[in-house]
């Protein structure tokens, strides 16, 4: 690995295509409408994945400009939700559609709209398969009520346990809508109801003498729920209409929509629909002859090895790109790091994080770091964005610290340059902060433009005290 | 130094500390035993106070004691680099400063690279580029000159061509561009710098067939297509 520091005919070349297709790094593309859009994406986006598209994918998506985009959006949408992304099965993918079509082949029927389209159809296709289903049909005083009972999904941001209901408004006739107990309430479950319509404590014991199953639901969705016996349960109608729509996205992380209208123009096709989220961590400090170097970090949240007979590579390329405020560049810098490892030493990284760390000097400024990364031969990609503020080296500024796992204070690097290596001291940053005790967690911060002996020119001066170090636990 | 650990807003821990205490002029590292510490976000405060105990400069920064078992440990791969008085930081940073349209700071640090390092291919084109931005066209040949005699001088040939052309030196200037042109391949500007040079030496069908090429890779230029015109109009 060296500095790019030369510029050769390739490194011109290089520069001028990057200068092409850098440029577009971030302005906002124009936002297109979906009826604007060929109609076999029109359909995908509002059809196939209505319910589970976040916003920012909607967003990125409107802003894609050929159909090729699109594919590679959509390949990419998929992968994002793959449990088993090491399998050519994508079984989200898989059950979503089986999900469509059941909702389709089963919600609906008879009526003007498609199954996908109806509120059992939605709340299928967002949910799934119910734990188990109680149907009120056939009661001669109370509307058709179905309850879906589900439990287990915790993990998407629902309660434990719930019932969605569904009831049809004019009897047997209709189709079924999603029944909520604060804007429906239990009057409107029961055929010949003459009491208060505004009131739904007399409805709900009124409800309770025809059918205390359906009562018990009316009122709250959500089983143990405190008393609602009086009320409608408020949380009932936040999950209706906030929790459920939300459960997809609630696993989902959608960054790798904006990267790849960031990076669409800039890395090549094979590599877009493949973005894996990191961890960065980017620090700025002075060395001690006042040299300014950025320190980084990037931790792909997994590092991809191809088995080549008993050998495992992957190859790191990292390229760089420093711009100041007006999106002129100041420099560009690109690494490549080949790594071939035997099965032993694979069965002793594999289960832990990878951290990327690199640094390289820079001038005094304010600019905007792009530092794409990829694994070319998994041909998957991870990026990092930020600011960065470069202070002169006469100028009373202090650098963010940074915390770390461990601190070695006596680096055998000691005197060259090394990522992460202030002073003498090798830190090993964490790059989430996130910290396990009893352990010690080293902090180191730094600070420019002090001076030992008293300067005027400084805004003040320091003084130091001789009395000893002072902790409060 | 003050060193402040806050848990939701509460102070529960904290260390101040007398520069003068610290080894280096402007570092500062200090350890914090976690014991004690339940699950929870924090927030370290770092200050640095006057004499008055009045806060000067301070940073912070969130972390987490998090209530699981054991944390990934990453296994990290970081290449040393030498130490900064190596020239190719001066390099580094001169080629920042060039881009920056600084050519003054730019000049120093290249030349400075170049200097301790005179064998270095990149070393000299960066300076040779900084030169040239300062129409220093004899300095620009004698930098590259050492490099002419072997493999080295392709990566030369397009700066030694556009500093000949500069000089009024048009023959060398064509030989350097064709040479450029058998190495690296058909380009724009070589192909136009070429057509510039047999224009100044009065050859007026050679410049048509560097133009004529140049417009088939793009035939949207329309300075060329003009000149090609009026060349075509002249013979």
């Amino acid at each position: 690995m060296r500095y790019n520091v030369g510029v050769n005919k390739r490194t011109i070349l290089f520069i001028i295509i990057c200068l092409l297709c850098l440029s577009p790094f971030l302005p906002a593309q124009k936002k297109k409408s979906p009826k604007d859009l060929p109609l076999y994406y029109r359909k995908w986006l509002e059809e196939e994945v209505v319910y589970i598209i976040t916003p920012k994918e909607k967003d990125v998506y409107l802003q894609l400009e050929t159909d090729r985009e699109r594919d590679i959006f959509v390949e990419a949408f998929w992968k994002q939700r793959d449990p088993t992304p090491n399998t050519p099965e994508n079984e989200f993918k898989t059950e979503h559609y089986r999900r469509i079509a059941y909702a389709n082949q089963w919600f609906g029927k008879g009526g003007p709209i498609q199954g996908w389209r109806t509120d059992q159809g939605r709340i299928y296709i967002l949910l799934g398969e119910s734990k188990h289903i109680l149907k009120f049909e056939n009661e001669e005083t109370i509307n058709p009520v179905v309850i879906w009972f589900y439990d287990g999904m915790a993990e998407y941001g629902l309660p434990n346990a719930f019932n969605v209901v569904f009831f049809k408004k004019d009897g047997a006739g209709g189709v079924y809508e999603l029944y909520s107990p604060l804007r429906n309430g239990p009057q409107q479950l029961m055929m010949y109801y003459m009491g208060d319509m505004t009131e739904p404590t007399q409805a709900y014991q009124e409800l309770y003498k025809l059918e205390p199953t359906i009562a018990g639901i009316s009122l709250s969705l959500i089983p143990g729920e405190a008393d609602t016996s009086a009320n409608p349960s408020m949380m009932s109608d936040i999950l209706l209409s906030q929790k459920i729509p939300s459960a997809p996205f609630v696993k989902v992380k959608d960054d790798y929509a904006e990267k790849l209208l960031r990076y669409k123009d800039v890395i090549e096709v094979e590599y877009t629909s493949n973005y894996i989220d990191s961890d960065p961590l980017i620090k700025v400090y002075q060395d001690a002859a006042g040299l300014s170097f950025v320190h980084y970090l990037i931790e792909p949240k997994k590092l991809t090895f191809y088995q080549v007979q008993d050998r495992f590579r992957a190859e790191i390329q990292v390229n760089g790109k420093i711009s100041d405020l007006k999106g002129n560049t100041v420099y560009q810098f690109e690494r490549t790091e080949p790594l071939d490892f035997d099965v032993d030493t694979i069965k002793n990284i594999q289960a832990k994080l990878f951290s990327y760390q690199d640094l390289f000097p820079l001038i005094p400024g304010q600019y905007k770091i792009n530092i794409l990364w990829k694994n070319t031969m998994s041909r998957e990609f991870t990026s990092v964005e930020a600011d960065l503020l470069i202070p002169d080296p006469g100028a009373f500024s202090m650098s963010a610290p940074v915390l770390a796992f461990r601190a070695d204070r006596n680096s055998k690097y000691r005197g060259s340059n090394k990522s992460f290596l202030l002073g003498n001291i090798q830190l090993v940053p964490s790059a989430r902060n996130i910290f396990l005790p009893p352990t010690r967690f080293p902090s180191f911060s730094s600070c420019t433009g002090f001076r030992r002996t008293s300067n005027p020119a400084a805004p003040w001066n320091i003084r130091f005290s001789r009395k000893a170090s002072k902790s409060t636990p | 130094m003050e060193y402040t650990i806050l848990k939701e807003g509460v102070k529960v821990h904290s260390l101040t500390r007398s520069l003068a205490e610290y080894p280096g002029q402007s570092d500062f590292f200090e350890e914090f035993p976690l014991a004690g510490y339940l699950p929870a976000y924090y927030q370290i405060k770092i200050a640095v106070l006057n004499g008055e105990k009045a806060e000067k400069l301070s940073t912070q920064i969130m972390f987490d004691i998090t209530p699981a078992a054991a944390i990934a440990r990453p296994w990290v791969l970081s290449r040393p680099l030498p130490a900064s008085n190596d020239p190719s930081f001066d390099a580094v940073l001169g080629i920042q400063y060039l881009n920056r349209n600084e050519p003054a700071k730019a000049r120093a640090l290249l030349e400075s690279a170049y200097r301790r390092d005179p064998n270095s291919k990149t070393f000299a084109l960066d300076f040779c580029r900084v030169l040239f931005a300062a129409k220093e066209y004899t300095e620009v040949k004698k930098a590259a000159l050492p490099f002419m005699n072997d493999d080295r001088k392709f990566d030369f040939l397009q700066i030694m061509g556009e500093t000949s052309q500069a000089l009024g030196e048009y023959a060398e200037a064509i030989a350097y561009f064709k040479d450029d042109l058998a190495r690296f391949g058909t380009n724009l500007l070589v192909l136009n710098a070429i057509g510039e040079c047999y224009v100044k030496i009065g050859n007026t069908a050679e410049a048509l067939v560097a133009y004529e090429r140049s417009l088939q890779l793009n035939p949207n230029q329309e300075n060329i297509k003009a000149l090609v015109k009026s060349l075509k109009e002249k013979k």
